[in-house]
């Protein structure tokens, strides 16, 4: 590309961190605006403009309302990409896909229930195509720049398909199982330089699974450490909700779907 | 445009080196060496200098080093020392161990009260490692030669969750890969290696998608050929040096130990009942 590419952020049902780290990756590589012209960032500048060729979109799609501007997005981007675990996976809202969506929008939102319609939350990649993922709650700055880096040069975002253990490994961490604690690294993609066993926690499951976990023998592994079949499905569904009912289902018996 | 290759090669003392990881750099050495030999091993390797400790005691319960061959050491350090309480023996077997030493004041000649010291020293710790093989190590290639079919790896496969620990922690892994990197500019950049693991699903995938170890139980029966056989075969030197990390790392209880002295029970099972027929 000769003329910067021209970039927009979009944001659904998100908290803007991912955004934010966006922001906060300019602190590192200032060099990112010699490079892409962004054209619509509601978290850093107030410029609204339509003509753009990459969309990083934040946020999963919980309401059927959002789909027309999704749609919109899409059919406006030449790239599309889902920036962060909201976009990727669901994220955590899908929790509620779990449970039946009446008494969850009662219970968030009381007698006014009905003035908000909602539906279970979904990836961007549910509604939209989408060309990538930029993992992560929030995403890595490091790896968005090299993300963008990529784009520039013509390629796919490179995002890590194998396990946080690899990354944990090197970076000589003593394994979080190792001091007592349980961990989803052994199933969830790297990328994340292992920050959470780093600073002594184990990893709940960003970055969403790896190709083919082995799901089976982890659940085996994480009840041999103690928890309980409820705790289980507690760690498990935080992030993992949508991939986990979407690979039929989490051992729930209530006719919960993702769709 | 120029491109050249940066050796990093910065002057390292490694000390306190166990005699199972003395040997993993001797087959390491020898890796780096043949073939396409690695300029970037060989710099950092020739500006290294070991200082080998003799082991007098199992550091870890999932060590298998005596049965391995690796218990003890008599070459390819610069500096060995065994301690023998108050002193310490001090062997060297390279120059630069030999530069290191001379002239140091706290070193004597050994006298023959020192070599009886030694001698008991060395005696006394044999006893304290168990052997764990249920067979002699010379019979490891073969007995892999003859399990490749083996239902065992299937069973490994079930259990594996294909983390890749084993490798990140085996002293005799080292396969790699290779990534570029380059800045916002698009005008530098850099060309990495990164370790790599043959546990992961997509190491062996190759140009069209194609994977040809895609299942877990190939995976991992390619890994224990790489330390029972293949190593042994192109270079002469065992390729599992019974250190026992990778045992002490996994957290599906997969042990070298364990899987060696399976194949062995089944092999020698199999061979009474042909014996038999």
């Amino acid at each position: 590309m000769s003329a910067k590419p021209k970039v927009a952020f979009f944001e659904f049902t998100s908290c803007e961190g991912c955004q934010l780290t966006v922001v906060d990756s300019l602190q590192d590589h200032p060099e990112l605006l010699d490079a892409i012209e962004i054209v619509n960032f509601r978290e850093a500048i107030s410029r609204r403009d339509h003509d753009y060729q990459i969309a990083f979109i934040e946020g999963s799609c919980s309401r059927p309302s959002d789909e027309a501007t999704l749609k919109a997005i899409r059919a406006q981007a030449g790239m599309v990409i889902e920036l962060g675990a909201c976009a990727h996976l669901g994220g955590i809202n899908t929790i509620r896909n779990r449970q039946n969506l009446d008494d969850v929008r009662h219970y968030v939102y009381g007698d006014k229930a009905d003035w908000y319609e909602t539906y279970p939350a979904r990836p961007i990649h549910a509604v939209i195509d989408v060309d990538a993922a930029i993992p992560g709650c929030p995403i890595d700055r490091d790896e968005f720049i090299m993300a963008v880096t990529q784009l520039l040069q013509g390629r796919m975002p490179q995002i890590p398909d194998h396990p946080l253990c690899i990354e944990c490994k090197l970076k000589e961490n003593v394994c979080v199982y190792q001091r007592g604690m349980t961990c989803l690294g052994p199933i969830i993609r790297a990328g994340c330089d292992a920050i959470c066993p780093t600073y002594g926690d184990g990893c709940e499951g960003c970055r969403g699974m790896i190709s083919n976990p082995n799901f089976d023998s982890l659940r085996e592994v994480l009840a041999e450490h103690g928890m309980s079949e409820d705790a289980i499905k507690a760690k498990l569904t935080m992030f993992l909700t949508y991939q986990m009912m979407d690979r039929g289902g989490i051992g729930d018996d209530n006719g919960a779907t993702n769709a | 445009m120029q491109i050249e290759a940066e050796i990093e090669h910065v002057p390292t003392v490694v000390m306190g080196v166990h005699t199972c990881d003395m040997h993993a750099i001797q087959l390491l050495d020898r890796v780096h060496a043949t073939g396409y030999a690695d300029q970037h091993y060989l710099a950092r390797r020739q500006n290294t200098v070991l200082v080998s400790v003799e082991c007098l005691r199992p550091c870890m319960p999932h060590s298998f080093c005596k049965s391995m061959g690796t218990l003890s050491i008599t070459e390819g350090y610069d500096i060995h020392l065994t301690d023998l309480g108050t002193d310490y023996a001090v062997d060297i077997d390279s120059e630069k161990g030999e530069a290191i030493i001379a002239g140091l004041s706290a070193l004597w000649d050994p006298t023959d009260e020192d070599y009886e010291r030694l001698n008991r020293v060395m005696a006394e710790k044999w006893p304290r490692f168990a052997y764990r093989l249920d067979f002699d190590v010379t019979e490891l290639p073969n007995l892999m030669g003859m399990s490749y079919n083996s239902s065992y790896w299937e069973e490994l496969g079930a259990r594996c969750l294909a983390c890749g620990m084993c490798t990140k922690v085996c002293p005799t892994c080292y396969c790699f890969n290779v990534s570029d990197e380059v800045d916002l500019s698009l005008q530098n950049g850099k060309r990495l290696r990164i370790w790599d693991s043959c546990q992961v699903d997509q190491f062996a995938v190759v140009a069209g998608g194609h994977n040809f170890r895609a299942s877990r139980a190939a995976r991992q029966r390619h890994r224990f050929f790489r330390k029972g056989k293949y190593q042994t075969e192109a270079y002469g030197l065992v390729g599992c040096v019974g250190c026992g990390r990778c045992a002490a790392a996994c957290l599906v209880n997969i042990t070298p130990v364990d899987t060696f002295n399976e194949l062995y029970r089944r092999r020698t099972e199999r061979n009474h009942a042909e014996a038999k027929s």
